[in-house]
């Protein structure tokens, strides 16, 4: 992956504007933080023991923090990244959680500027799944240090996810 | 004009262009309609529209343009996270390299 081209999401541009109307349904990029969406995210830190912990939402070229714990610096100025450093576009792409145990030994990720400058070390992204099928973003955790993500703790992560999509849900009705 | 212009060096990332919005703009909206909220958007920013803009004002548009409904307000949310990205970039570039910053 280059993670340093201006990203293109040319071949998936139709799916695509559908994808980015569900995410202004949803009321996703509101400048005022949903308080569920940020207990979450301080719980899935707490219970991960990991520093940060995010509802990141994939845009056409970056990815906007909903809720954040832990981040600091220009990440949280900018409240997001460009998008070509987005470990949660794996996630989206693919629909699946999205794991990193060790980044600077992952050939998918440790030429990233976030893993090589920034630190990151492991990362574990569950997709976000609208009810209309959409993949909007992911609920992950971000560690400093390696480590391992048990099958239990992916599945963990997948109900975190869950419960923000509903809580968007509901919100949104 | 230092590097640090329009290019942060140790992430290898380039400043975000007007320009690349306004086509993502025209593209779903059309070319008047994407014209008409751009214009009403840097209007609203204090911003001339038809002038290029540094990174600062694009900060502004990109706040005012993700209050927009629809696909608008995504992309003025995209454009303020890479232009607020590039700004603190820049910023602790520039304080690294001793660089004094003009606020």
């Amino acid at each position: 992956m280059n993670f340093h081209a201006h990203p293109s999401m040319e071949p998936y541009a139709k799916q695509d504007e559908a994808r980015l109307h569900e995410i202004s349904r949803l009321g996703l990029i509101s400048s005022s933080v949903n308080p569920s969406l940020k207990r979450a995210v301080d719980t899935a830190a707490r219970e991960f023991n990991v520093p940060i912990a995010l509802v990141s939402v994939v845009l056409d070229d970056a990815q906007y923090f909903a809720a954040m714990h832990g981040i600091e610096g220009w990440m949280e100025q900018a409240r997001g990244t460009p998008l070509e450093w987005s470990f949660c576009l794996n996630a989206v792409r693919s629909r699946k959680p999205f794991i990193v145990s060790d980044a600077s030994d992952d050939r998918r990720v440790s030429e990233n500027p976030l893993v090589q400058i920034d630190g990151i070390r492991s990362y574990a992204g569950a997709p976000l799944i609208t009810k209309n099928g959409h993949a909007v973003g992911a609920f992950c955790v971000i560690g400093a240090e390696a480590r391992q993500f048990s099958a239990c703790e992916i599945a963990r992560l997948e109900g975190f996810a869950r419960r923000v999509v509903e809580e968007l849900e509901n919100e949104a009705k | 004009m230092n590097s640090l212009a329009n290019r942060v060096a140790e992430y290898q990332f380039t400043a975000p262009l007007s320009e690349e919005t306004k086509a993502k703009l025209q593209k779903v909206y059309g070319r008047e309609r994407a014209a008409t909220i751009w214009a009403e958007t840097c209007a609203i920013a204090g911003c001339d529209s038809s002038n290029q803009h540094d990174v600062r004002e694009l900060v502004t548009i990109g706040i005012e343009l993700s209050k927009a409904p629809g696909l608008a307000g995504v992309y003025g949310c995209s454009l303020t996270v890479r232009a607020r990205s590039f700004t603190a970039l820049a910023s602790r570039a520039a304080i690294t390299a001793g660089i004094p910053i003009i606020r």
